[in-house]
């Protein structure tokens, strides 16, 4: 056993758990937020999801040790920020969102693509000398954090509820990222 | 108060590494990189892209998703007890070294020990308790055609999934310094000498009967070697090996010179 320390939705909290207990588990068990899922046997269903010092994370994958300092954020706590605002707006505006059951996870996903991605590569030829050495046969490796139609297929088999195909994923990633640019969201 | 234990077999105490510098470092110099243990495959994948080859960058990027690889530690890739997934194939072609130390000696010596002794002929771990993997060294040699594929989910589907990493050099049209790992995420790691031989001195193109066949001797040798390959399995390695087989051309700018 030991005493964990760490913040959870802006409250500072201090228990006494099982050191290889999952996150998950500790949600439900000891502070009895029962609003992921538990226990997917193992089959990456991606709906636990939750972040941890502002980056998604599968809650079934942490153990209590490594949750010591860090600062825990629910899904619950997560739509009061800006970031949920804009995938939201652009869910409103596409009139596409994912089904209640993968709503979490996939927004988190969102969240996950959108903080990786930043200034978008489009072609060899707008890239200078510096970048152009880091481009190696056609792979834009310098603009790997571009959202492309692989990013999205990647990323998203991290959810198994296939509710929204490729092309809608891909529309609201990119129409998120702009949105963010634009609003100047941090 | 909740007393349950979590995926404990027995009484132990958890040492929590993390956050200890050495082993969150990486140095290198012109021949080496040197990882600590609890370096994430995500912050590899950053660091790596000014220093690393194609083959290990691909191998980085093709392990799961971002979320997942800001939970997998370059230790941890390497000592999953009984299953194998991408990077330890990759890592075990490209020669990489671990350093480990046993802690349970009274003298800490540090022992560099190659990557694909870790393992016994069924892929499980052999490192025994209390032995610890302090840092894993991986060389910057880079080669002219390097591939890294697979079939199948390692993580969902461990029982059908290949995964192959090949890497060669090219000399005017002459293939040669030929390696190839193939990785069984349930049955274990094989490393291809049957493939260096059939290939080394090579003409390219290679024809297609000759891809045939050397794709059928590799995965006839695989599977008497390894055991509990299932069939999909061993079809998928056959047609993965053709398909990077395939993918190999000689160098067009070589080509034009000798004509």
């Amino acid at each position: 056993m030991i005493k964990l320390s760490f913040t959870l939705n802006k409250t500072r909290l201090e228990l006494l758990v099982d050191e290889m207990k999952p996150l998950s588990q500790i949600l439900y068990e000891d502070l009895q937020i029962d609003s992921i899922e538990r226990n997917c046997n193992g089959n990456v269903c991606g709906n636990c999801m939750i972040l941890i010092d502002k980056e998604p994370t599968l809650a079934c994958l942490v153990p209590a040790f490594r949750l010591q300092g860090t600062t825990v954020t629910t899904f619950d706590a997560f739509m009061q920020t800006a970031h949920y605002r804009n995938i939201k707006r652009i869910y409103d505006q596409l009139n596409i969102e994912p089904c209640p059951n993968c709503y979490q996870a996939k927004t988190l996903i969102f969240e996950s693509i959108l903080l990786k991605a930043k200034t978008k590569v489009q072609q060899t030829g707008d890239l200078d000398d510096f970048s152009k050495k880091f481009l190696n046969k056609g792979k834009q490796r310098f603009g790997e954090t571009e959202i492309t139609a692989e990013t999205i297929d990647r990323e998203f088999q991290l959810s198994s509820c296939n509710c929204m195909n490729s092309q809608e994923l891909l529309e609201i990633a990119l129409k998120a990222e702009e949105d963010r640019t634009k609003r100047r969201v941090l | 108060m909740n007393n349950k234990t979590y995926l404990k077999d027995e009484e132990q105490s958890i040492v929590d590494i993390t956050h200890i510098r050495e082993f969150s470092e990486i140095t290198r110099n012109i021949r080496y990189v040197d990882v600590g243990s609890t370096v994430t495959a995500n912050k590899l994948l950053e660091i790596g892209k000014l220093a690393f080859n194609d083959l290990l960058l691909d191998t980085l990027h093709n392990t799961s998703t971002h979320i997942v690889r800001n939970l997998i530690t370059v230790g941890g890739a390497v000592c999953t007890p009984k299953i194998r997934y991408s990077l330890p194939g990759t890592l075990a072609m490209m020669n990489t070294v671990v350093e480990v130390v046993d802690l349970t000696q009274t003298k800490l010596m540090p022992k560099l020990i190659p990557i694909d002794k870790l393992y016994n002929s069924k892929g499980e771990l052999m490192l025994e308790r209390g032995v610890l993997l302090k840092k894993i060294r991986i060389s910057l040699e880079n080669y002219d055609f390097e591939k890294f594929s697979y079939v199948g989910d390692p993580i969902r589907t461990p029982e059908s999934t290949v995964i192959i990493s090949f890497r060669a050099n090219i000399e005017q049209t002459v293939l040669n310094k030929v390696n190839m790992s193939i990785t069984f995420p349930t049955c274990g790691l094989y490393l291809s000498e049957t493939m260096a031989l059939e290939l080394n001195g090579a003409q390219l193109p290679i024809s297609i009967s000759r891809v045939k066949a050397i794709s059928e001797k590799i995965t006839e040798g695989v599977t008497q070697e390894m055991d509990g390959i299932s069939p999909i399995q061993k079809e998928r390695c056959k047609r993965l090996i053709q398909s990077i087989l395939f993918e190999i051309e000689p160098d067009q700018h070589s080509i034009e010179a000798t004509e």
